[in-house]
Parts: C-alpha cells; sequence; structure tokens
C-alpha cells in the first residue's frame, strides 16, 4: 500500500521519526483498537489515536453527553449536549481524519458482550469512572490473551499500566473492587479537568508504543502522577498467581459482574445518570 | 590540560592568500589533522559571498569529510577570513557557532592575526590558542580506498527525482523509498535545494544506512544511498 500525497503529509512527524517510519505508518493505519469509555479518559485516547492514522477504533459508551461532562470531555462540545457520546465522538474523529474507520458500541459491556466484541482488537485501552467495568475489561482482557492499557483519574491525580499476556495487571494491584462507598467517584470528588489530558495522553502513548513495537511499555509498573505536587512516580508490580487466568478457583476464569456501589446509585437519584464522571 | 591547535606557516599563508584573493567577501575553508595539530587544507566556497558572514556548500562540506577521512583524520577547525574586521568571534560569527566540538579559526586582513576560538552550547566563547610551526608534517598520500572503488560503479537499484520538493518531504519521501528496497541496495535522490542536499543525507545518515556520494551538477544535488537496514 502507497501513501497518498495527503498522507505523506499527513503523518511526515511519524515518518521522520526512527522507528516508526513508513513501516511503523502502516501498522497503525491497519491497527484495530478498542477504546472503552468516551469520557474524559476516551476523549484525548480516541483523538490522538485518530490523529496518529489508528485506522480502526471501536469506541464503546452507553450515555449521552451531558453539560457537566463538557469541562474534561473534550471531544464532547456543548452543541453535543443530550448527543449519544460515541456518535458524538464518531463525527469529530471522521473530521479529524477521514482514514480512521470508527466503530461505536452505545452500550455498556457485560459478560455477556465483552469477550465478543474485544475479541476484534488487536489492544484495549481502559477509561472508564467505574470499578465494575475496569475489573471486567481486566479479567476479560486477560481470558482472552489480549493486551490493554487501563487508566484512572481522581481530584487531581491519575494512574496507569498497561498489560501484555502474563504480565501483571490491575488484579495484582486491587484484588478486589474496593467496598462500596469506600473510594468516591469523580461525581462525588471532583477532577481536574486537564488530568484527564495528563493521563489519556499517556494512555495514548503506550497505545501506539504497543502498536508500533517500539520502548517500554508500563507492564510489570503502575504509573502514579500527583498534579498538585507535579510528582510521578513508577511503582514495580509482581504478577500474582491469582490474576493470571487458569482452571484453580483462585485465579481468574471467569468474568464477574460486580454491583455498582450503593453510593453511586444514591448519587445517580440525586445527580442523573452515572458514567458522568470520567 | 589547556587546549592548543597547531598550524604549519605555510597553511596560515595559504589561508591569508585566499583571504586577499576572496575580499571584500569573507573566504572560508576547512582545516584537517589529528590531535590538536593541522595537516592540511580544504578551501570550501562561501555560498553567501557576503562581507559580513559566511555559509558552506553542502557538497563541499561532504567532500571535505570524504576527504579527512582519506587520510585517516579529523575535521579539527572551519576557518574564515574577516576582511575589515580584527580576529574575534562576531556576534553574527557566535550565534552561527552550532558545533561545540569544532575549532572556530579566523584571520583578519585588517590586524593580520589569525586566532581560534570554541564556542559552547550556551554560546559562552573560549579561546584556543593556535601555534604556527614551521613546516607541515608529512601526511601519507591518500589512496583509493575499497569502499570507493566500490562505490565507482554502485549500481542504482531506483532512480527518485525529488525537484520540487522541500525539508521535511525531500527526506520523508527518500526514508519511504529506502524502505521499499532490500538491504544493500542504493537509491538515488535528486534534489533541487541546498538545504535539502545538506538536511537528506545527515537524516539518512543518522538513520543508520550509508551515504555513497552526493554531487553537485547543474543546480541539483544527487545523493546516492545505501540501504543499511539489518
Amino acid at each position: 500500500m502507497a501513501f497518498s500525497d495527503e498522507q505523506v503529509q499527513r503523518y511526515s512527524r511519524h515518518i521522520l521519526l526512527k522507528g516508526v517510519g513508513g513501516k511503523g505508518q502502516r501498522k497503525l493505519l491497519n491497527a484495530r483498537v478498542l477504546v472503552v469509555g468516551a469520557g474524559g479518559l476516551g476523549s484525548p485516547i480516541s483523538l490522538y489515536l485518530a490523529a496518529a492514522g489508528v485506522g480502526h477504533l471501536g469506541i464503546v459508551d452507553p450515555d449521552t453527553v451531558e453539560l457537566s461532562n463538557l469541562q474534561r470531555q473534550i471531544i464532547h462540545h456543548t452543541s453535543d449536549v443530550g448527543k449519544a457520546k460515541v456518535q458524538s465522538a464518531a463525527r469529530k474523529i471522521a473530521d479529524l481524519n477521514p482514514d480512521v474507520e470508527v466503530i461505536p458500541y452505545e452500550q455498556r459491556l457485560d459478560a455477556e458482550n465483552i469477550l465478543d466484541i474485544i475479541s476484534g482488537y488487536d489492544f484495549v485501552v481502559e477509561g472508564t469512572d467505574n470499578f465494575p467495568t475496569k475489573f471486567l475489561v481486566n479479567d476479560a482482557c486477560i481470558l482472552s490473551d489480549k493486551p490493554f492499557n487501563q487508566g484512572g483519574i481522581l481530584r487531581f491525580q491519575g494512574q496507569t499500566m498497561t498489560h501484555v499476556p502474563g504480565s501483571a495487571s490491575y488484579r495484582c494491584v486491587y484484588r478486589e473492587p474496593p467496598p462500596p462507598g469506600s473510594v468516591p467517584t469523580c461525581s462525588e470528588a471532583g477532577v481536574l479537568g486537564a488530568i484527564a489530558g495528563m493521563l489519556g495522553t499517556i494512555q495514548a502513548t503506550e497505545t501506539l508504543k504497543y502498536l508500533l513495537g517500539i520502548g517500554d511499555l508500563l507492564v510489570n509498573r503502575i504509573l502514579f502522577f500527583d498534579a498538585l505536587s507535579m510528582q510521578t512516580r513508577v511503582v514495580d508490580v509482581k504478577p500474582t498467581e491469582w490474576a493470571e487466568p487458569a482452571a484453580s478457583n483462585t485465579k481468574i476464569d471467569r468474568l464477574v459482574e460486580y454491583e455498582q456501589p450503593a453510593c453511586d446509585l444514591n448519587l445517580e437519584r440525586q445527580y442523573g445518570p452515572k458514567g458522568d464522571a470520567t | 590540560m589547556s587546549e592548543r591547535l597547531v598550524i604549519p606557516q605555510e597553511i596560515i599563508a595559504a589561508i591569508a592568500e585566499q583571504a586577499v584573493a576572496e575580499a571584500p567577501n569573507e573566504a572560508c575553508g576547512y582545516l584537517r589533522g589529528l590531535e590538536g595539530r593541522v595537516h592540511g587544507r580544504m578551501e570550501l566556497t562561501n555560498v553567501d559571498a557576503s562581507p559580513e558572514h559566511f555559509t558552506l556548500d553542502p557538497q563541499e562540506q561532504f567532500a571535505a569529510l570524504k576527504e579527512a577521512r582519506r587520510y585517516g583524520e579529523q575535521l579539527l577547525a572551519v576557518y574564515h577570513s574577516h576582511p575589515e574586521t580584527p580576529a574575534r568571534m562576531s556576534d553574527e560569527d557566535i550565534r552561527l557557532a552550532n558545533d561545540p566540538k569544532t575549532v572556530y579559526v579566523i584571520h583578519s586582513l585588517a590586524d593580520g592575526r589569525t586566532r581560534g576560538f570554541r564556542v559552547d552550547r550556551t554560546r559562552s566563547v573560549v579561546e584556543v590558542p593556535i601555534e604556527i610551526v614551521p613546516a607541515a608534517p608529512e601526511t601519507t598520500n591518500p589512496e583509493t580506498t575499497k569502499e570507493e572503488k566500490a562505490m565507482a560503479d554502485t549500481p542504482i537499484d531506483r532512480d527518485l527525482d525529488l525537484s520540487g520538493e522541500v525539508c521535511p518531504y525531500t527526506f520523508v519521501k527518500s526514508k519511504l523509498a529506502l524502505e521499499e528496497l532490500d538491504p544493500g541496495q542504493v537509491l538515488r535522490v535528486t534534489v533541487d535545494n541546498s538545504e535539502s542536499a545538506s538536511n537528506v543525507p545527515r537524516s539518512l545518515s543518522l538513520e543508520g544506512h550509508d551515504i555513497v556520494s552526493l554531487e553537485q551538477a547543474r543546480g541539483k544535488w544527487l545523493i546516492t544511498v545505501r540501504n543499511a537496514d539489518a
């Protein structure tokens, strides 16, 4: 496949890079990435992946755009309020880069649909606002030998790690979701909008590194940053036996749908549908 | 250890002669040698043809580098003349002094002096004293290397004419074309501006490819490069 003149111009800054070049750019154009969540993290992730020319982007989000999202979910604009997030995101991406095919999933991932959805992708990036989805994505990717990156933000802090088959995962750091009510969500505690950009761009970078096969991924490591002190820490994580898929009942061998924490359900009644945090 | 540059009298005389011949414009060139001792001089064209500043011709720079290598030597210094001002670094000289690893030698027709300077990345200037010695040390005659014999009849696997293209697209397109070739195959790129003639070989070389030759003909530059991908 030869590049068109427009593609040579559009991707020239990638082609210039040692370690990327035309070969790397072709890998990106042929790649399939699933972005879980079109919110605070999903916005920069999908915008940067689309700009980079990742050819096929699946985007999962069941929610519609709310006014309170716009402080950080930069793929959505004021005129999108009330529209499905995946449709709003798809339109921005089509405008940004016509080379990118968007596959929208206007639905919540659950134990029934997740294995089927992720099976068509090379890499999964997770940027949702709730623990049940984080654990579901983690377990489903491990069961499917699917590499993925997870990210989370709250207040002024963020954390992210990348998993490839056999490496440590989210469950090696957090064995179970926290007890309902013990960890506040973004809609309770707040989040500085720009934090979503800081972490989301790290997640997009990890995804691109994986697709290009360059550099050292955040594998068996978790990155934390605190924007107030502007300190970053990278902590080694050992893969634990119970976090790997296998027959033993101490390992991941099935998908679990955790209950939504009770506080979130209360919040939902008070402030509207959840999913409005990240 | 205080650094110094040892230059034979006859080379200083030759620089002075070139400076007079090219006045009122600045004259320029390279000094090659080893371990702070200059063994030879290479006259270059000041493409600016200006009395106040100079720019080396990229094709000649490349040829000079190859000549120094042929002698098993390095380019120790860039020299230029100051037709009307003393032998010291002008603001323009300091601004354009991008290589902290080279000595900048200035020969002044105004005060007759020849002085050397080094400029670091912070643009601070340190003088490098010049010691003038009576005669040039013996250097062995350059021999045609195996490499050069090989390049004389290098078959070209692909010819890419990038006339009309500018940086960075000249390099981008050269890189894309090289990726299509097998390791060891040879690409010849034609460019028509000196910026590309300077940038394309340098960038390809940084990517690890072998620049076989750079030739100039009728306002165009022919860059011959061998794909060195493992």
